[in-house]
């Protein structure tokens, strides 16, 4: 495979792979609520999330390790069961957050409620898996996913001011509605940075059989990449606001959502909007589904692959079975996937420091990065936003649950 | 110089042929006739993981272990002499996993759940 063909399939794969229900909803919400004063917050994410996976695909690069199995090695079992346990617990929620979506797609398609859907999409997700390869997966979906530049166009398309949008990109306090603007903004924050992304990555650049030659595609496509998913995240709420904002709607569930690209492209945006979500989120759901069993069988030395068979890797297939149907019991109970959305990128926000304070420890040193450990910046950066996403999110989601907002 | 705790423990343990096999769960010393400490085995295992936890929470499932069966949590050792190369990122030990206890648990899944389901077999 050349070089160039290889960067833009990787970029490809991460624009095609970065919306899911989390970015989706938190933009649209905040694009409605507060016009574009909220966008600093998808860019602040974004950088971060930049940081992260380059740092993510240097790990397994540089040491051949996934951030799981280097955490398990340099901190020990029992230091590992924290970030194990918390990732997982944030990693089923998030998973139940995404196969709502794809619900909530099918329900918007059909009109047949979407916790009737949860049940056949939990089994097409997991026949994907059970009978897909790693490439099938990574490429196939993310291909679909490009359906999600709908966004972009149209962003582009209903002409917003931009200078306006611009002054969104710094930070601003909120004139009204103080505790929904800080809870919102952390939302964002924490669907940006659902650790399933930068775990998942080290895996799959483990799976691709990434070395030290690879350093300089890794720093290209996690720019690339993510700054282009970052940029469709900003266009959900761009359009959000330029559509919702002056009617005055309130997002309180996904059907309000689903007429956001009516006024770019007419009937036909209703139908984008239903195949970008379906997409987005079937997408988001296997890879999380993986993330987890790569994270369980890393973390315990199993056997683990996505382009192994079934049988040959026992443990890790069950468990990312098991994670399915954990996830799937949240959405056939008929939790709202909307609000499950909004809790579930919260406590992501939340428990940001466990899972990603241990992993900075682990890119600092030279046992497993030798020469290339973080610069000051990348540290700095990832600390910044990691405390200030825990911070707001420990703050905010008392006042959220108290004052509903 | 080979630092136990450091390149030992917790790392990734690979068999004869290259299938990951566990981690590094637990080490096992002995004390010869001089006085020094010599490490007899690698021990791999849920209930090495749960003694390493806390002493009480291995003490009662090594307990429960009396009613032994494919997922019990074991503590199964490597002796030292087993021990192929030790690499940066994994341990390679002259062994057949699959005809040990480290594969207990994948085999009962892979035979008992896994083959059941379509497309598992």
């Amino acid at each position: 495979m050349s070089k160039a063909f290889q960067i833009a399939l990787g970029i490809v794969t991460s624009i095609g792979g970065f919306l899911e229900a989390g970015s989706i909803a938190t933009s649209a919400q905040a694009g409605a609520r507060f016009g574009f004063r909220l966008l600093w917050a998808v860019a602040l994410g974004t950088l971060c999330l930049i940081f992260l996976v380059e740092m993510s695909g240097r790990l397994a690069a540089v040491s051949g390790h996934t951030i799981a199995g280097a955490m398990r090695e340099r901190f020990g079992s029992n230091f590992f069961l924290v970030p194990l346990a918390t990732v997982a617990l944030v990693s089923v929620l998030v998973l139940g957050a995404e196969i709502g979506g794809v619900c909530v797609a099918l329900q918007l398609a059909t009109g047949v409620a979407f916790q009737w859907w949860a049940l056949p999409v939990m089994l097409l997700v997991w026949a994907l898996l059970w009978r897909g390869s790693f490439g099938l997966i990574e490429e196939g979906v993310s291909l679909l996913g490009l359906v999600t530049v709908a966004f972009l166009v149209a962003a582009i398309r209903l002409h917003p001011p931009v200078a306006e949008v611009a002054r969104g990109l710094l930070p601003r306090l909120p004139e009204h509605d103080g505790g929904r603007y800080w809870f919102l903004a952390v939302s964002i924050l924490g669907a940006s940075l659902t650790p399933y992304v930068f775990y998942f990555y080290s895996s799959g650049a483990l799976e691709d059989e990434w070395s030290e030659d690879d350093l300089g595609l890794n720093r290209t496509v996690a720019t690339l990449g993510m700054s282009f998913g970052g940029v469709l995240a900003g266009a959900v709420l761009v359009v959000a606001a330029v559509v919702f904002l002056p009617r005055g709607v309130q997002i309180e569930s996904y059907d309000q959502v689903a007429l956001l690209l009516v006024d770019a492209f007419g009937r036909a945006g209703f139908w984008l909007f239903v195949a970008a979500l379906g997409i987005a989120c079937l997408g988001a759901a296997l890879e999380i589904a993986l993330a987890l069993a790569y994270m369980v069988a890393q973390g315990f030395g199993w056997n683990w692959g996505e382009n192994l068979k079934p049988r040959e890797a026992a443990r890790f297939s069950t468990t990312y079975t098991l994670a399915l149907v954990l996830a799937t019991g949240l959405v056939v109970v008929g939790i709202d996937p909307l609000q499950l959305t909004n809790v579930s990128m919260v406590l992501s926000a939340a428990t940001l420091p466990v899972a990603t304070v241990p992993f900075l420890v682990l890119m600092n040193d030279p046992d497993y990065v030798g020469t290339h450990a973080n610069g000051p910046v990348g540290n700095a950066v990832v600390m910044f936003v990691v405390v200030l996403a825990c911070v707001l999110a420990l703050v905010s989601l008392p006042l959220q649950l108290a004052g509903g907002g | 110089m080979l630092r136990l705790a450091h390149d030992v423990l917790d790392a990734q343990l690979v068999d004869r042929q290259g299938r990951r096999c566990g981690k590094v769960d637990g080490i096992v010393l002995e004390r010869d006739r001089d006085g020094r400490l010599r490490v007899v085995a690698l021990e791999v295992g849920a209930l090495t993981l749960a003694r390493r936890l806390h002493p009480r929470l291995g003490a009662w499932l090594g307990r429960r272990r009396r009613r032994a069966g494919p997922v019990t949590p074991g503590a199964f050792r490597i002796p030292w002499a087993k021990v192929r190369r030790i690499e940066r990122n994994e341990i390679r030990v002259d062994l057949d996993a699959t005809a040990t206890p480290l594969w207990s648990l994948e085999r009962w899944l892979a035979e008992r759940i896994i083959a059941r389901l379509p497309g598992g077999g």
